[in-house]
Formats: C-alpha cells, sequence, structure tokens
C-alpha cells in the first residue's frame, strides 16, 4: 500500500484560479458536473471549494476524502471512490506509453499526452475516469448525491489535478512510480524483439549467398571443393 | 558430407519448430536423413547440380530464395515467440514462391503441394539460420501484469549501482548519398554522460543494449532531454515518436528549417548538432566596389564622393579563395533544396546564404560614402551582415591617397599666407587639401596651440589657388573666439574679407570669396538664412559644441550645405565614440552609419571588447578622416617655440556695455568738473571699474553670489580653454590684479567640480610653499594667482598654460608672470593666453603700448598713475567704448 497523498488546505481561492487549465483537468471536471441535474449545485460547491471551508485532502488509491465545515453544524466527512481501471487496463496504457519514446518523457515531466490516452482508449484501457467510475458519499443529509460538499471536494481535486495528473492516476489506482517503471521496462527490452538476432541472420544470409553464387558442382566421392564448401556454409549456421 | 545423393528423390519431413525439420536424400545405395543445419549447405550448391533430381532442385530453390529473405530482413517471431518465420512477404516474394513452386513441380504433386513444402521449408531455413531471441525479449507479448516490472526488478538487481545516468542528447547528422540525392539528411541522437561529454552512444544502442555504460535510467532520461529539444525544434517530434528515437530522414524543407531556425533553437536549447565534416558549405560571400566609370586613364579625384559620384557595388560567393563561376552562382540560386552538388561534392547550403544568392544583381549602385567605408574596412554590409570585400583598381587607389594624405611629401605654404607654416602644419594642410578635395569631410584634432587656425586659413587660400573653391568659407565658433579669428585672418591672410554673423550685423549681401564667422547661438536661431548661401566650407570650430547630434544646434549645422566641412576641436575625441560619430557623422554624412546603427555596428561591440577585429576595422573607418598630433608627440615638440602669445580679443555682454557707458558717462562728468587733488582719485577709480567691468560684471557690483555664466565673454573663454586644457590633461595659471576677481572664478570653478588653488598677497608665507608643492604634484590642475609682484620665487613649472585674466599694462609685470611657468629646464612648451575685451580701454592701451613706444616706456616706469595725468580730452578718448572696427 503506497504512502496517500495529502493536499494541504487551501485558503480562500480567487475565481480565476478554479478554471482547469489542462485538457485532463477539464475532463475530469465534465465527468463528475455531469452527474449533477443542477447547474446551481455545481455553482454553490465551486464557491464552497474556493471558500476556505475544506480541510486537508487525502487522497488514497481509488478513494479521496475531506473534512469541510458546512457553517452552521458540525463538520462534515465527504468521500470520492473512483473505480479502479482493472491491472490488465494498466498493463495496456503502459504498452501504449512504451509505443513512442516522447510519451515516456511526457510522462515524467508531469503531462498527459491527450493522443496516448486516446490510443489507449481505443486499445480498450480507458484511465480517465467516466461519470460511470465516480461515486461520492457524505455525512450530510442531502436526499442526492454528489452533493454540495462531494462536489466542493471533487473540484478541488480537480485543481490538483490540473497541477499533477497523477493524482487522477492514482485515484484510477496507480501510483506515479509504479506507472512509471513499468512504462519504462516495457520501453526498454520491448522495443525491438530479436532485432540484434535479425541483423546477425541478415548478415550470415548474406555471406551464404554470397558463396553459393560460386559454389562448386562436383558431386563426386570425395570432392575437396564441394567437401570444403559444404564446411564452409555450416561453420556460417 | 560431399557424398550426399542429390540424383535421387529428396523428401521433406517437416517439424515444430520448424528449425528441427529434416531432409531425407535417397540415393541407390542409401538413404540419409539430415537435419536442417546439415541439408543447408547442399541445397544451396544442389540448385547447380545439372542432374539433380526435381525434388532436390525444389528444395534448393527454396533455400535459396529463404536466404535472400533472411537477408532483406523480411523474417518475424513465431506468436509465441520461440521461433522465427519468414513474413511478411512482399508481392514480389509471393510471385518468386509461386515461379519456384511451378517450375520444379513435378511427379504428381500439385503445385498447391509444391507451395506449402517451400512455405515450410522457407520457415525452416529462416528459424535455423536466425537464433532464437534472446530471453527477455517476450515481454511486451505478455499482457500479464506486472511481467515488465519482473524484469525491470531482475535487471536492477543486476545492474552496476555506479553507473550515470544523467545525460544530455546531440544531435549527429548524417548524409549517405542516396538520402543527399533527394534533398535530406539523416539525424541520428546521440547520448552524452552529462558529466563526461566523451561517453557518448548512438540512441539505439542505449535502448537496444546493455553494455553501453549507462544505466536503465539513463534512457528516460534520454527521452526527456529530447523532448526538450523537440520543444526547441518541433521537426524532432517525429523521432519521439519512435519507440526507439535512434533516427529520422529530415526532408529538404525540414533541413531548410533547421538551418535557417532550428539550428539556432537548438543551440539555445543547448543541443548540439553535429555535421559532417566539409557537408556545410564554406561558401563565403565576397564582394567588390568599384567606382562606376571603371578604371581608365587619369582617375578624376576631385569631387569624387561629390554628390553626383557613383559606385558599382557586385558580390558571389566564394569556396575558400575561389569565387564561384557564374554559372555556380545561378545553380545555386535555382536550387530548390538546401542539398546542392558543387564541384563535385554535395554541400548543404544555408538558406539564407541561397536566398541572397536569388536576389544578387550585377552592379548594384553604392552611395560614395559606403564605396569608401568598404574600401577603408575591407567590408561592407550585405543583408545585415558584414562580409569581405575587396576594392576595384581605381577606388583602391583613391583609398590610398585619402590614408596617405597625411603622410606624403606636404604641400607648400600658400603664397598669400602671411607666415612660415611649421612642418606638421603644412601636413594637416595636405591632409585637409586631400579630403576637402575629394569632397570628404575631416576632424582636426590637434592639441590646443599647435595652430588648427592658421591651417585652416591655409586650408582657405590653398583652395582659392588651386581654383578649388567658390563661395565663401563659414566659420562657426563660441562668440569669445569670434575676435582671435578676425584677429588672427586679417594677420595672416591681410587683404581676404572677414565678416561677422552675429549681433546687429547680420548681413550676407555681396559676399565674396572671404570668410563669415558667427556663433554656434546665432547659427542656431538664423540657420535659414545662413543656408542659402552657397558655402565652399563650413568650419565648426570647437566642434565639442556639436557632440550631441540630437541637440538643436547639432541639427541645425546639418541643414548648412556646403562643397566640403571641416571640423576642429581640441578635445580628444578618439576616446568618446558618441562625440567622434557626432564630429565624423556631421563632417562626412552617412560614413559611419546612423547613430543607432553605428552603435550596434561599432560602438556596442568596441565597449564590450568580445572582439578586437571590430576595433581594428574601426580604427581603419576612422583614421583617415581624423588627424590628431599632440604637443608632445616627437616631431612636433622640437618646432613648437618655448613660449606661444596668444591675445584672446572678445566682445562686452550687453551688461557690461551698459555697465561701462555709464561709468564712463557720470565719471568723466566728475572728473571733468574736479579740482586737482581729487581728480588723480577719480581718475583711478575709473579706470579700475571700467577693468572691473571688463573683467565680469559681478567683479564691478561686488556680487559675491549669482549667477555667473553668460555674463562676460572672459568668463566664458576662460571656461572654454579651461575645457581643453583639462581634457589634454594639462594645468594652467590664471593671473588677475583683483583678489575678488579671483574669488569669483575660485567659486566658479568649484562648482564645476575643477579642483583650484588660490594664492594671494595676503597668503602666509609657509602656505604658499605648501600650495605650490601641491601644484607642482598635480593636486589641481587649475592655480589662481592674484600678486602684484606675480610672486616672484615661486617656480610652477608644471602649468603648461597661463591666462592673464585682465592686463597689467606693463609688459614686464606681465613676463615675470608668465615666467612662473616657464623657466629654463621646463620641457614642455607654454601657452600665454591674453584675454582682451574689444573697443574698451584694455584694448585702447594694449594697442598705445605697442604703438607709442615713448608712451609705453612713460606707463611703464610709474604705471597707472602716469594715466592721470592725461589732459581730459585724452582720457576721454581713452576710455569711450568704441564699437567694433
Amino acid at each position: 500500500m503506497p504512502d496517500p497523498i495529502v493536499l494541504p488546505r487551501l485558503t480562500r481561492v480567487r475565481g480565476a484560479t478554479a478554471r482547469s487549465t489542462t485538457w485532463w483537468g477539464r475532463a475530469f471536471v465534465r465527468s463528475f458536473e455531469e452527474l449533477t441535474v443542477e447547474a446551481a449545485e455545481l455553482v454553490t460547491a465551486r464557491t464552497l471549494a474556493r471558500s476556505g471551508r475544506l480541510g486537508a485532502i487525502v487522497v488514497l488509491e481509488a478513494m479521496s476524502s475531506a473534512v469541510i465545515d458546512p457553517g452552521g453544524t458540525s463538520p462534515l466527512m465527504a468521500q470520492v471512490r473512483v473505480d479502479r481501471l482493472d491491472a490488465a487496463g494498466w498493463t495496456t496504457f503502459a504498452q501504449e506509453a512504451a509505443r513512442e519514446s516522447g510519451y515516456a518523457a511526457a510522462l515524467e515531466a508531469g503531462d498527459l499526452p491527450a493522443d496516448l490516452v486516446e490510443h489507449a482508449d481505443e486499445a480498450g484501457a480507458e484511465v480517465l475516469p467516466g461519470p460511470g467510475d465516480i461515486d461520492t458519499a457524505c455525512e450530510c443529509d442531502a436526499w442526492t448525491q454528489p452533493c454540495r460538499h462531494a462536489l466542493a471536494l471533487l473540484y478541488q481535486l480537480a485543481w490538483q489535478v490540473d497541477r499533477d495528473p497523477y493524482v487522477l492516476l492514482l485515484l484510477r489506482g496507480r501510483t506515479r512510480e509504479t506507472l512509471l517503471a513499468e512504462v519504462g521496462a516495457l520501453a526498454a527490452g520491448g522495443s525491438a524483439p530479436g532485432a540484434e538476432e535479425r541483423e546477425q541472420a541478415r548478415v550470415r544470409a548474406a555471406q551464404v549467398l554470397a558463396l553459393a553464387s560460386d559454389a562448386p558442382t562436383g558431386h563426386g566421392l570425395a570432392d575437396a571443393a564441394v567437401a570444403a564448401y559444404d564446411e564452409a556454409v555450416s561453420r556460417l549456421l | 558430407m560431399s557424398f550426399v545423393p542429390l540424383q535421387g528423390r529428396a523428401t521433406w519431413v517437416p517439424n515444430h519448430p520448424p528449425r528441427l525439420s529434416e531432409v531425407e536424400f535417397t540415393g541407390p545405395a542409401r538413404t540419409i536423413r539430415m537435419p536442417m543445419r546439415g541439408a543447408i549447405p547442399v541445397l544451396t550448391r544442389a540448385i547447380r547440380v545439372e542432374d539433380a533430381h526435381p525434388s532436390v532442385g525444389l528444395l534448393s530453390g527454396a533455400t535459396l530464395l529463404a536466404m535472400k529473405l533472411v537477408a532483406a530482413g523480411r523474417i518475424r517471431l513465431s506468436e509465441s515467440g520461440d521461433s522465427w518465420r519468414v513474413g511478411p512477404l512482399q508481392p514480389e516474394d509471393d510471385d518468386r514462391l509461386h515461379d519456384l513452386a511451378r517450375s520444379r513441380v513435378h511427379d504428381g504433386t500439385s503445385v498447391e503441394d509444391a507451395e506449402e513444402l517451400i512455405r515450410q521449408l522457407l520457415d525452416a531455413v529462416v528459424d535455423t539460420v536466425t537464433r532464437p531471441p534472446s530471453a527477455p525479449a517476450a515481454a511486451t507479448r505478455s499482457p500479464l501484469e506486472g511481467r515488465g516490472l519482473d524484469r525491470l526488478r531482475r535487471a536492477e538487481e543486476s545492474e552496476d549501482p555506479d553507473l550515470p545516468d544523467q545525460v544530455r542528447v546531440t544531435l549527429r547528422i548524417e548524409a549517405p548519398a542516396e538520402v543527399l540525392e533527394g534533398g535530406g539528411v539523416v539525424v541520428v541522437l546521440q547520448v552524452h554522460e552529462r558529466d563526461d561529454d566523451t561517453h557518448v552512444v548512438d540512441a539505439d544502442r542505449l535502448w537496444l543494449e546493455t553494455d553501453h555504460g549507462f544505466s536503465r535510467r539513463a534512457r528516460v532520461n534520454a527521452s526527456i532531454a529530447l523532448r526538450a529539444a523537440a520543444q526547441a525544434w518541433t521537426p524532432l517530434d517525429r523521432l519521439q515518436r519512435q519507440q526507439v528515437p535512434d533516427r529520422m530522414v529530415l526532408d529538404a524543407d525540414e533541413l531548410a528549417d533547421l538551418l535557417e531556425h532550428g539550428l539556432e533553437a537548438l543551440d539555445r536549447a543547448r543541443v548540439d548538432v553535429f555535421w559532417p565534416r566539409g557537408l556545410r558549405g564554406e561558401l563565403i560571400p565576397q564582394a567588390r566596389v568599384e567606382v562606376a566609370h571603371g578604371p581608365r586613364e587619369g582617375l578624376l579625384y576631385e569631387g569624387l564622393f561629390g554628390p553626383g559620384a557613383l559606385f558599382e557595388f557586385d558580390w558571389r560567393l566564394a569556396l575558400g579563395d575561389d569565387a564561384l563561376t557564374d554559372d555556380e552562382m545561378s545553380a545555386l540560386a535555382s536550387a530548390t533544396t538546401p542539398v546542392i552538388r558543387l564541384r563535385d561534392n554535395w554541400m548543404i547550403i544555408d538558406p539564407v546564404v541561397a536566398r541572397r544568392a536569388r536576389k544578387r544583381k550585377a552592379a548594384q549602385k553604392v552611395k560614395p560614402v559606403v564605396a569608401l567605408q568598404s574600401a577603408l574596412t575591407g567590408t561592407i554590409e550585405l543583408d545585415g551582415e558584414q562580409v569581405e570585400v575587396h576594392a576595384g583598381a581605381s577606388l583602391l587607389e583613391v583609398r590610398d591617397r585619402i590614408v596617405d594624405a597625411s603622410t606624403v611629401a606636404p604641400l607648400e605654404t600658400p603664397p598669400a599666407l602671411t607666415a612660415t607654416l611649421r612642418d606638421y602644419q603644412r601636413h594637416g594642410l595636405t591632409w585637409l587639401a586631400e579630403l576637402t578635395g575629394a569632397g570628404l569631410g575631416a576632424c582636426l584634432a590637434d592639441d590646443m596651440g599647435l595652430g588648427k587656425t592658421i591651417t585652416l586659413i591655409a586650408l582657405h587660400l590653398h583652395r582659392r589657388r588651386r581654383d578649388l573653391a567658390t563661395g565663401p568659407t563659414l566659420v562657426v565658433c563660441p562668440a569669445s573666439l569670434m575676435g582671435n579669428w578676425e584677429a588672427e585672418i586679417h594677420r595672416f591672410a591681410p587683404g581676404v574679407a572677414v565678416r561677422r554673423f552675429h549681433g546687429s550685423s547680420r548681413d550676407l549681401g555681396e559676399l565674396e570669396d572671404g570668410f563669415v564667422l558667427t556663433t554656434y547661438g546665432t547659427m542656431r536661431r538664423d540657420h535659414p538664412t545662413l543656408a542659402t548661401v552657397a558655402w565652399d566650407l563650413v568650419v565648426a570650430d570647437e566642434a565639442q559644441h556639436i557632440k550631441n547630434a540630437t541637440s538643436s544646434t547639432a541639427r541645425n549645422l546639418r541643414t548648412i550645405e556646403s562643397r566640403c566641412r571641416v571640423a576642429l576641436t581640441g578635445t580628444p575625441v578618439e576616446n568618446n565614440l558618441t562625440e567622434l560619430w557626432a564630429n565624423l557623422d556631421w563632417a562626412t554624412p552617412g560614413l559611419l552609419g546612423s547613430r543607432a546603427a553605428f552603435r550596434k555596428v561599432w560602438a556596442a561591440p568596441i565597449e564590450s571588447g568580445v572582439d578586437p577585429s571590430v576595433a581594428r576595422r574601426f580604427a581603419q573607418l576612422v583614421e583617415p578622416f581624423l588627424l590628431r598630433r599632440r604637443k608632445s608627440d616627437p616631431g612636433i615638440a622640437p618646432e613648437l617655440p618655448a613660449k606661444t602669445e596668444t591675445d584672446h580679443v572678445i566682445s562686452l555682454t550687453r551688461e557690461q556695455v551698459v555697465l561701462y557707458e555709464a561709468l564712463v558717462r557720470e565719471s568723466m562728468d566728475r572728473i571733468e568738473r574736479s579740482d586737482e587733488a581729487t581728480r588723480r582719485g577719480l581718475v583711478l577709480a575709473l579706470l579700475t571699474g571700467l577693468k572691473q567691468i571688463c573683467n565680469h560684471p559681478a567683479h564691478y557690483l561686488r556680487q559675491a553670489g549669482g549667477r555667473l555664466t553668460g555674463r562676460s565673454e572672459k568668463l566664458d573663454l576662460c571656461d572654454e580653454l579651461l575645457g581643453t586644457i583639462l581634457s589634454e590633461n594639462g594645468s594652467v595659471l590664471i593671473f588677475t590684479q583683483y583678489v575678488a576677481m579671483a574669488r569669483l572664478l575660485e567659486r566658479h570653478l568649484a562648482a564645476a567640480s575643477i579642483p583650484t588653488l588660490f594664492l594671494h598677497g595676503g597668503t602666509p608665507v609657509k602656505t604658499r610653499e605648501q600650495m605650490v608643492r601641491s601644484f607642482q604634484d598635480g593636486a589641481a590642475p587649475v592655480f589662481l594667482l592674484s600678486l602684484k609682484a606675480g610672486g616672484t620665487g615661486l617656480n610652477l613649472t608644471r602649468a603648461d598654460h597661463v591666462i592673464h585674466f585682465d592686463r597689467w599694462w606693463n609688459p614686464a609685470v606681465e613676463d615675470q608672470a608668465t615666467d612662473r611657468a616657464h623657466r629654463i629646464g621646463q620641457t614642455k612648451a607654454v601657452q600665454v593666453h591674453r584675454l582682451l575685451t574689444e573697443g574698451t580701454i584694455e584694448q585702447r592701451i594694449g594697442l598705445l603700448l605697442e604703438r607709442k613706444r615713448s608712451l609705453a616706456e612713460s606707463v611703464l616706469g610709474t604705471g597707472e598713475v602716469a594715466l592721470t595725468e592725461l589732459s581730459n580730452d585724452e582720457l576721454r578718448d581713452l576710455v569711450t567704448l568704441r564699437t567694433s572696427s
């Protein structure tokens, strides 16, 4: 079990900084905004997220939570649970990432290339959670989930995800280290299986052909030239 | 094995994996079953055995085909990854296979069966020739989670922990002929150890092998470095997109972009690019400038750089020293890719160079100053870049004349000059005559006292004698120097008309060939009038007045056209580039380029001192236009007299005139009505008052504070002289009869932060000695002295200038004072400046002293007291202010 990521409490945030600036941040926001029917709730939740009334956020694999001061009543605990991408899915993603050396560099630099995620999607590994992958819970007595508290937590998570996509990937079940190590390992040896053997074989075949173009035609017993030829070719094999 | 029977049927025995298949050869005596390893040598030669059995022929042909496919690299791993198969096959491979099957089909077997047999045999040969893949390659194929990680862990455990992982990347350009044909090159990614540049491997080795001496982490770091490089130059993104970013082909457009933008961007990102030796064409532009009419008999030198002059400019590229032919230039200009074939070599040409070649025009016209500039510096600007230039024979001849002007055998003193020029003055005249003769300007910056004024007068006479000049000479100078100019012209060129364009006299009608004198202030206000005259020569004396090119003085002076211009200055302009530019750009407009261009091309590089060749080129450019001799120069000093005396005749200011006339009027009334007893006192008071007014109104009015500048030309001239003296690192004695005046000077100089020493009659002897020591040690450049007796016994030989602020009316006293500085043993020449106000009692007495020896003697004997003996009329005649003659 890896250590959880703890995101310290944010004091008041100004409006402009609350917009997502990365494509994955925006995709994440879309995924949970779709869970809400009432647009007004989103506005309330954004205001709450900016208000500084959320405590530190704990992010674990597939799960995140924070304590919120709702004002008036006692503090509430809100929780977000995200469905894990299964092991096969992560391997597919890592394989896609290993296909281009630039992807590994981008991931190392904290960038999540859009086309990489697209390729992985096509190969059946949806790294970014869809609305169906997100589930929330809260101690408040709201009738529906996500409540404004859970949404506020999600907004704050989205801002963090903007800065560091690994927060999102952790919610999907992979730590940065594990993912990068896997990509690295695949990129390393997986590049050209047998490339060296192929290259050696090409050279040997070319040499055999060179010998064959001048092969002796005799077939009598103990023909020295034939014997020498056969031996030369065998040595190459 | 040579006894393998080939005449009988050969049977194919497939197996799995294919390399375990066998061939059974049947002969009359026996049957031999051979593994692939043994069968392949036999089958590769069997095709040449004429009586071989068709089945042997089929297998033999298939074996050779398999070899060709392996050699072409058309092999792949099987699904399970444990063996090799042929493929993927190209359509032509399928055709060959089909042809082989049809030609070798034999007794009863179908073509389809034969093809199937061939395919099996291909796989078997391929799998035999190619070694089984080494273990690690298995990873990617497994979708099982953690396989990659397991492998990583194993690898990490086996890895030497000391291997470096910090890397930087560079690009190596390779240029195989077939890629060059298409106008492109190959880029290979190289990875260096960050702390050891010599530890370098190609990216494909880093990715595909293990013995490269880098840790596994280095691969990721190389990817990150490549990512930064791709951000600097985007075409590298294609390299990133490869699983192994080892190499990529740049097409012609990308190569052009690399040369034009990429190299610079990559350099900023600190990614080096290495080119094969000789591939990047060392094509250097070579230019040529020549007088437009070409070399011909008797080059018209006079006015060569005048407004109508034409020069031609042509350039072409050169490979080393070898200029390209016209055909080669046009081949280069019409090239559509950066890769061209030139003199049997492939060469990559910068798009900038190619574009330049396209734009090239033969025999472009250039401005005279640009031609001259290029002839002097050996470089010319071509599309914002300095390129080497050769001057044509005619231009070279002109250049040599200008460069040598100050050293060739000097001209004789013009006959009309009533003085004999010293040798260095004749050199100066020759130099001025050559430059102005060619229509160029000049800046004469000799030390003060070397006779710039007389040299200029000589130039004026010389130009007339040679019939070069039509039109008068305009001299613009500070007001305090006008009198001196006028006096020297009268003295050395008697008969030459001089007229002042100043104050109330501003008449330019019926101008002859003479001199017109004006001040900077008058010129600034009245330049439109001055600009209407067709001047032959405009002279800016004390040209430091135009050192700020943006000032209205400098701008307005530029509007006055003339055939040529000469700047005179005593300050060492060569030490201040901006001032030098302002002077020379006025004298020869355009020579140093615009001010902004000058800063960029010359001043900034010279001041930064990065490239010494810039300073050298600049000196070559400027030297011919600037002549500066110092008094201390060998060859100059012996020619100088030990003592030079100059009377500076200056005017009274309006304030002084009013005070002067009022005092004369009132005093003369009272003197005429006075008795004998009081008369003497009144006369002495009048004389003293007038002398004080001549010195400075503040002196007479006993003002201890307030503004001093602009109220007395004596003071202004004193400033002017001091400016020059101090810039020459000289020192000066200033004598005045009046302690009050000395105090005013002391205050005035202190305000200008000029250190002074001040010695007067009341200074204790001990302090005097101390002051003299300080002055001799160079503690202060200015020594103010107010001593009736001139302070006999003072040894002030450090001074090389003496200024007599007011007259002593006694040459012996003056000489005694002067002798403080000029003594036997003094190595420096001393210049004596006497300040004389025009039309006043000072000048009147000066004239009397010269003309009437007898009076002079009587005055000498008794001093001012003798003047009290003059009659009323004589006295009135002496003190009445006269307007300039």
